[in-house]
C-alpha cells in the first residue's frame, strides 16, 4: 500500500538577500514527506536543512514554488492564516527548546493545547499522561523552565509539540544543545512517539540522531542529492547503521 | 572611551530617547511657564507699583461742596499713618460711546459701555501712579484723547488705534476726539486724558460730584487696617465713598494668572513624576537587557564608573536638551501668549528672560533626572563581569505559578494576559504611577470642566453669597411685584448693600427682605436670620475675628450701632469674604433704609431661552425705567465670561496633555516590553498565536495596573478637588469649596481613561506584527 503524502513541494525556492547579494539557499526543490515516517534531513552546514524545515512547516515563506500541506497550498497563506494552520497541524521541537520562561512546565504544554480549543479537562489529562510518558514527574509540572535540566526541558518541548496530535512534528536539531545522556533520552522519546504513529521531520547533522529515522534525505547546496530508506528503527541494528554510514559517505558527508 | 559608550547608548536607545525627550519637553515647558507667569506677573506688578509710585489706597468720595471736600482732605492729612496724598483733578461726566459696534440704547450690562467716566487734563498729574503714555500718535491732532490700553482692550475689544476718531456723547452732546495714544497705570484704568482746554469746557457741564484721592501710607503701616479706618470714618460721617487698596489691585491683576500658574505647575510636577519613573524603568530595563554587554565591557576594562556615567549622561543630556528646547519654545510663544493672557490678567507683561524660573526648572528636571539615573544604575556597581556574561541578571522572579492553566477557567488569551500582568513588578509600578498621575489630572480636568466650563453656575454659587439667573436695576417704586408677575419668572427678590464697621473692620452688609425666601443662599453652617437681631456673617470674617455661631457682635454705622446674634456662616468672595447678611428689619437697627430697585430673578429651569424672554418682558414693561440688566443664564450659556473660557481652555489643555503623556509613556513602555519579550512572542507565534491575539494579550495584561492606577488617581483627584479649589480661591474669600464632585466624575475618568489606554496600547503594539516565529531561529 503506497504511503500517504502529507507535505509536497513543487519547485520550492528560498533565497535571502545578504549585503545586497541574493543567496539561493533552496533551489527548485521537489519532494514529498509521508505520513507516519520519521524523516531526517541531513547535510553539511549551510546546505539549507533548517531553511527547508521551516519553509515546509509554514514558519517561513517560500520565495518561489509551492508547498502543499495536507493538499493545501500554504504558500498562499498570510501570517495569521499560517499561525492558525501551525497550531492545528504542526508541532515544533527546537534546538534551544524555547519554552516560555514565565510559564510553568504544565502551562507551557497546556497553552499550546488550549490554543486549538481542546476540552480543558481532557487536555489536562492528556498533557499529564504525556509528561509522565516522557519521564517528567508530577513534582516538575509546576516548575519553571529555568529550573529544569536541558534534557528535561527538551522532553517538555516534545510534549508541547505533540499535545495537539499534529500532522507533523518538525524537530530542528533537537539534541544539538544536549549532552550524550540527555540526547539519548530525547531521541528515545521521539522514536517512541513516531512508533505510535506520529509523523516527524527532523533536521540533524548528527549521525546518531539520524539513525532514528526511517528515511534520510540528504541536502546539498539547496537541492536533494540523495535519499536513503533505512526502515523502522531497531536498537543495536548494525546493518542499518552501516547502511546509513555508507549512504552518508556516498553523499560526501 | 566614555564618549564612545555614550554614543553607542544613544544609537541603541534612539527611539526610546525621542519619546523621553518629548515628555521632558512637556513637563519642563509647563513648569517653566507656570513659574514664569506666577513670578513674572507678581514681580511685574510690584515693579510697576514702585515705578509708577502707586498709592496704597485709592478713595472715591462724593463731595457736594468745597467745604465738604476740605473737611475730607483735612481728615486724611490729619492721619499720622498717611505719608502724603493727592487729589486727582478729575471731572466725572455721564458718557455714551458712539460707535457702530456699540448700541447706546442697550441695557445689557455686557454690551453697555455707557457710564460716568472721569476726565483728566493731559499733562497735569501729581506724583502718584503717574500714567505711562505709550503708542503715541506721531502727528498733532485736534481734541486729543488718551485711553488706558487695558480699557481699550477690555471694554472696546481693542477697537481703537492711535489716530482713530472716537465719538463720545457727553451729557447728551456728541464730541469727536482723536485717539492720541494710550497709557498704562495700576490704579487708574478707566480715565480719559484730554486737553486741559477741553476739560475746562467739560467742567461747565453737568458734573458728577466725585473726588478721587490717592493716599500713600508711611512705611510699615498696615494697609488693610488703614483702609478700614478711613472707610469706617466716612461711613460714620455718612459720606458716600468707596476705596480700594493696592492689595486688592494686586489680586485683581494677578488672580487669574496665579490660578493658571498653579494648574500649570501642579500638572508639571505630575508629569515630572512620570518622567522620573520612566527614567528608572528605562535604565533598569536597559541594564537587564544589556547585561552581557555590560559584562563584556567590564571584561574589556571599562570601569563601573564609566559604564554608569554613560547611562546617567544619556538621560541627563536628554533631560537637559528637553529643558533647553522647552525654554526655546516658551520664549517663542510667550509674546502671543502674553497678548492672550491680557484678557484675564488686566495688565501687560514685559516677559523678560526669567533666570529664576529657568534655574529652578533646570534644577528640578535635570537634577531629579540625574538623581534617579544615579540610583537606577546602582546595580551595575556590584555586577561581576563573569556572572554578567554567564548568567546575566535575573529579570524575573517566578516564584509562584500565577493563574495555572490546568485549574483556571476563561479564554486562553485572557489567562495569558493575567499571567503576564503578574510577570513584572517594575512594569506594573511604572504603569500604576503614570496612570495614577494621569487619572489625577484627568479628574481635575473633569471637575473643572464640569463645574466651571459646563455648569458655570456651580462656580458662581461658590463665589457669591447668593446667585441668580438675571440681575436687573429698575428705576421704579417696588418693581418686585410687577416683575414677579412676568412669564417664566420663578423667583424674584431684591438685595441692597451698605457698609458698616465691625471692630474696626469695614464690612459689606447685604440686605434682603427675608433671606429665608431667597433661593441658592451659599450658607456653609448654621441657619439664616429669622429675627431682627440675627445675622449671618461671611466665613472668612468669622475666621478673621474668631466669631462662633451664637456669638453677639456689634455693627456700627454713622447713624446707629446694634448688637446682633450670629446664626450662621455664609460664603462669598464679596469684599474678600468680609460681609454680613441681614433681613430688612435688621437694617433698620443700623439706620439704613433699603433701596429695593436691584432685583435678582430666577427663571424657570434656569433656561437661557426663558431668561431672554424675561429680559424682553422687562424691556416691554419698564422701558426707559429699566436701567440695566445682566442675563447670567445667557452669559454662561454663550461662554462669554473669560473665567468660563479659561476653565474650558484649562480643561482641554489638561486632557490633551494627559493623552499625550499616556501616548508617549505607553510608546516607551510597549517598545521596551516588545524588545524584552521578543523571544517569548516568537515562541507564541511559532505555536500558532496570531498577532491580534498577542496584541490583545499585551493590552489586557496592562489593564490591571492601568485600572488600579487610574482609579487611584481619579478617586483621589475628585475627592480632593474641592480642597484644591479651596486652596486656590482661599485668598478671594472662599473658605470651603463645595462644587459638585460626584462619583460619575471618577467613574467616567476610569472608564474612558481605561478604554483610551487599552486602544493606545493595542495600536502601539502593532510592532508585534513584525515579529516572526522564524526570527527565533535566525536571531
Amino acid at each position: 500500500m503506497p504511503k500517504k503524502s502529507i507535505i509536497r513541494t513543487e519547485k520550492l525556492c528560498k533565497s535571502f538577500s545578504s549585503g545586497g547579494v541574493m543567496q539561493h539557499v533552496i533551489k527548485n526543490l521537489d519532494t514529498e514527506i509521508y505520513e507516519g515516517d520519521f524523516t531526517v534531513i541531513m547535510g553539511s552546514s549551510g546546505a539549507g536543512k533548517s531553511t527547508l524545515l521551516y519553509a515546509l512547516s509554514g514558519m517561513d515563506k517560500a520565495s518561489l514554488g509551492k508547498v502543499y500541506f495536507s493538499e493545501r497550498n500554504i504558500t498562499d497563506f498570510n501570517s495569521d492564516q499560517l499561525a492558525i494552520f501551525r497550531r492545528k497541524h504542526c508541532g515544533f521541537v527546537f534546538q534551544q527548546v524555547y519554552l516560555m520562561d514565565s510559564m510553568s512546565v504544565l502551562d507551557n504544554v497546556l497553552a499550546a493545547g488550549l490554543l486549538t480549543g481542546q476540552n480543558r479537562r481532557q487536555l489536562n489529562t492528556k498533557a499529564k499522561d504525556l509528561l509522565k510518558q516522557v519521564g517528567i514527574e508530577p513534582k516538575l509540572w509546576n516548575k519553571f523552565p529555568n529550573q529544569l535540566s536541558g534534557g528535561e526541558a527538551q522532553r517538555v518541548g516534545i510534549v508541547r509539540a505533540i499535545i495537539n496530535s499534529p500532522d507533523m512534528v518538525f524537530a530542528d536539531e533537537p539534541t544539538g544543545a544536549l549532552n550524550s545522556s540527555s540526547s539519548d533520552q530525547v531521541l528515545n522519546v521521539l522514536t517512541e512517539v513516531n512508533r505510535k504513529g506520529q509523523s516527524i521531520l527532523m533536521v540533524t547533522h548528527d549521525m546518531k540522531s539520524a539513525r532514528r529515522g526511517n528515511r534520510i534525505i540528504y541536502l546539498k547546496d539547496g537541492t536533494i542529492s540523495g535519499e536513503c530508506d533505512l526502515g523502522a528503527y531497531v536498537s543495536g541494528d548494525r546493518e542499518r547503521h552501516d547502511k546509513l554510514r555508507s549512504f552518508l559517505t556516498e553523499m560526501g558527508w | 572611551m566614555l564618549g564612545k559608550l555614550l554614543k553607542a547608548n544613544f544609537r541603541k536607545d534612539m527611539s526610546h530617547m525621542i519619546s523621553f525627550l518629548l515628555i521632558v519637553i512637556l513637563s519642563s515647558s509647563l513648569m517653566q511657564l507656570g513659574l514664569m507667569l506666577i513670578m513674572g506677573y507678581n514681580s511685574q506688578f510690584e515693579r510697576k507699583v514702585e515705578e509708577l509710585n502707586s498709592p496704597d489706597i485709592r478713595v472715591m468720595v462724593a463731595t457736594y461742596d468745597e467745604e465738604e471736600r476740605t473737611s475730607i482732605l483735612d481728615y486724611i492729612s490729619s492721619l499720622p499713618e498717611v505719608d502724603y496724598y493727592e487729589l486727582v483733578p478729575t471731572v466725572s461726566l455721564q458718557t455714551d460711546v458712539v460707535s457702530d459696534d456699540v448700541d447706546p440704547d442697550s441695557k445689557n450690562a455686557m454690551d453697555n459701555v455707557s457710564s460716568v467716566y472721569s476726565y483728566v487734563p493731559f499733562g497735569e498729574w501729581g506724583e502718584m501712579d503717574t500714567p505711562q503714555f505709550v503708542d503715541l500718535y506721531d502727528e498733532p491732532v485736534d481734541e486729543p484723547i488718551y485711553l488706558s490700553r487695558l480699557f481699550n482692550q477690555e471694554i472696546f475689544k481693542g477697537a481703537y488705534k492711535p489716530g482713530d476718531e472716537m465719538t463720545l456723547k457727553i451729557n447728551g452732546r456728541e464730541r469727536v476726539f482723536t485717539v492720541a495714544g494710550f497709557y498704562e497705570s495700576i490704579t487708574f484704568y478707566e480715565l480719559f486724558f484730554v486737553d486741559p482746554v477741553t476739560l475746562a469746557e467739560l467742567n461747565s457741564e453737568d458734573v458728577y460730584p466725585v473726588d478721587q484721592i490717592v493716599i500713600k501710607l508711611a512705611d510699615g503701616v498696615d494697609i488693610n487696617e488703614e483702609y478700614n479706618k478711613i472707610c469706617n470714618e466716612f461711613d460714620l460721617r455718612n459720606i458716600a465713598s468707596g476705596a480700594i487698596t493696592i492689595n486688592e489691585y494686586k489680586l485683581l491683576y494677578t488672580q487669574m494668572i496665579n490660578i493658571i500658574s498653579v494648574f500649570l505647575c501642579a500638572f508639571a510636577i505630575i508629569i515630572t513624576l512620570v518622567v522620573l519613573v520612566v527614567i528608572f524603568f528605562r535604565i533598569t530595563n536597559s541594564i537587564e537587557q544589556n547585561i552581557t554587554n555590560i559584562g563584556a565591557l567590564k571584561a574589556l576594562g571599562y570601569t563601573t564608573h564609566q559604564i554608569r556615567t554613560a547611562h546617567i549622561l544619556e538621560f541627563v543630556i536628554t533631560a537637559g536638551l528637553g529643558f533647553l528646547v522647552s525654554t526655546g519654545i516658551i520664549y517663542m510663544i510667550i509674546s502671543p501668549l502674553e497678548i492672550l493672557l491680557r484678557t484675564v490678567a488686566y495688565m501687560s507683561w514685559d516677559h523678560p528672560f526669567d533666570p529664576l524660573a529657568f534655574i529652578v526648572t533646570g534644577l528640578v528636571i535635570v537634577g531629579s533626572s540625574f538623581l534617579v539615573a544615579l540610583k537606577s544604575t546602582s546595580s551595575i556597581r556590584s555586577l561581576d563581569p563573569v556572572q554578567a556574561l554567564r548568567f546575566g541578571l535575573k529579570s524575573h522572579s517566578f516564584r509562584r505559578n500565577v493563574v495555572p492553566l490546568d485549574t483556571a477557567g476563561g479564554p486562553l488569551v485572557w489567562l495569558m494576559a493575567l499571567k503576564s500582568s503578574f510577570a513584572s513588578r517594575k512594569q506594573n509600578i511604572l504603569v500604576f504611577v503614570v496612570m495614577g498621575a494621569i487619572g489625577l489630572s484627568l479628574a481635575i480636568a473633569v471637575f473643572v470642566g464640569y463645574n466651571i466650563g459646563l455648569k458655570p453656575t456651580n462656580l458662581d454659587k461658590l463665589l457669591n453669597d447668593n446667585t441668580t439667573d438675571i440681575s436687573v436695576t429698575i428705576n421704579a417704586d417696588d418693581p418686585i411685584y410687577e416683575v414677579a408677575d412676568l412669564p417664566y419668572v420663578k423667583d424674584v427678590w431684591w438685595t441692597d448693600q451698605f457698609t458698616a464697621a465691625y471692630e474696626g473692620t469695614n464690612v459689606y452688609i447685604d440686605v434682603s427682605e427675608d433671606w429665608n425666601n431667597v433661593p441658592e443662599v451659599n450658607l456653609l453652617e448654621g441657619r439664616l436670620p429669622k429675627y431682627d437681631d440675627e445675622i449671618v456673617i461671611g466665613k472668612k470674617l468669622s475666621e478673621a475675628r474668631d466669631v462662633m455661631i451664637g456669638d453677639m457682635i456689634v455693627l456700627q454705622t454713622a447713624e446707629k450701632s446694634f448688637e446682633f446674634t450670629v446664626t450662621g456662616f455664609a460664603q462669598g468672595t464679596e469684599n474678600y469674604g468680609l460681609f454680613v447678611m441681614m433681613n430688612e428689619e435688621s437694617a433698620f437697627h443700623l439706620g439704613h433704609t433699603c433701596y429695593k430697585n436691584s432685583l435678582y430673578i430666577n427663571v424657570e429651569d434656569s433656561d437661557p431661552a426663558k431668561s431672554a424672554k424675561v429680559v424682553e418682558s422687562l424691556e416691554d414693561a419698564f422701558g426707559d425705567r429699566l436701567l440695566s440688566y445682566l442675563d447670567y443664564c445667557s452669559v454662561f450659556a454663550n461662554g462669554e465670561d473669560p473665567t468660563i473660557t479659561l476653565a474650558r481652555v484649562i480643561c482641554i489643555v489638561l486632557i490633551v496633555i494627559s493623552i499625550a503623556v499616556i501616548w508617549l509613556t505607553m510608546m516607551l513602555l510597549i517598545k521596551t516590553i516588545i524588545i524584552k519579550s521578543q523571544k517569548e512572542l516568537g515562541i507564541k507565534k511559532a505555536l500558532g498565536f496570531t498577532s491580534n491575539q498577542l496584541r490583545t494579550e499585551l493590552s489586557l495584561s496592562l489593564m490591571p495596573s492601568i485600572l488600579l492606577g487610574i482609579s487611584a488617581g481619579a478617586v483621589t483627584g475628585i475627592l480632593n478637588a474641592n480642597n484644591f479649589m479651596t486652596l486656590l480661591l482661599g485668598a478671594y474669600g472662599v473658605s470651603k469649596s463645595n462644587m459638585a464632585s460626584d462619583p460619575w466624575m471618577y467613574l467616567s475618568v476610569i472608564i474612558i481613561g481605561a478604554i483610551v489606554s487599552y486602544l493606545m496600547v493595542y495600536v502601539l503594539s502593532r510592532r508585534i506584527k513584525k515579529i516572526s516565529a522564524y526570527s527565533l531561529i535566525t536571531e
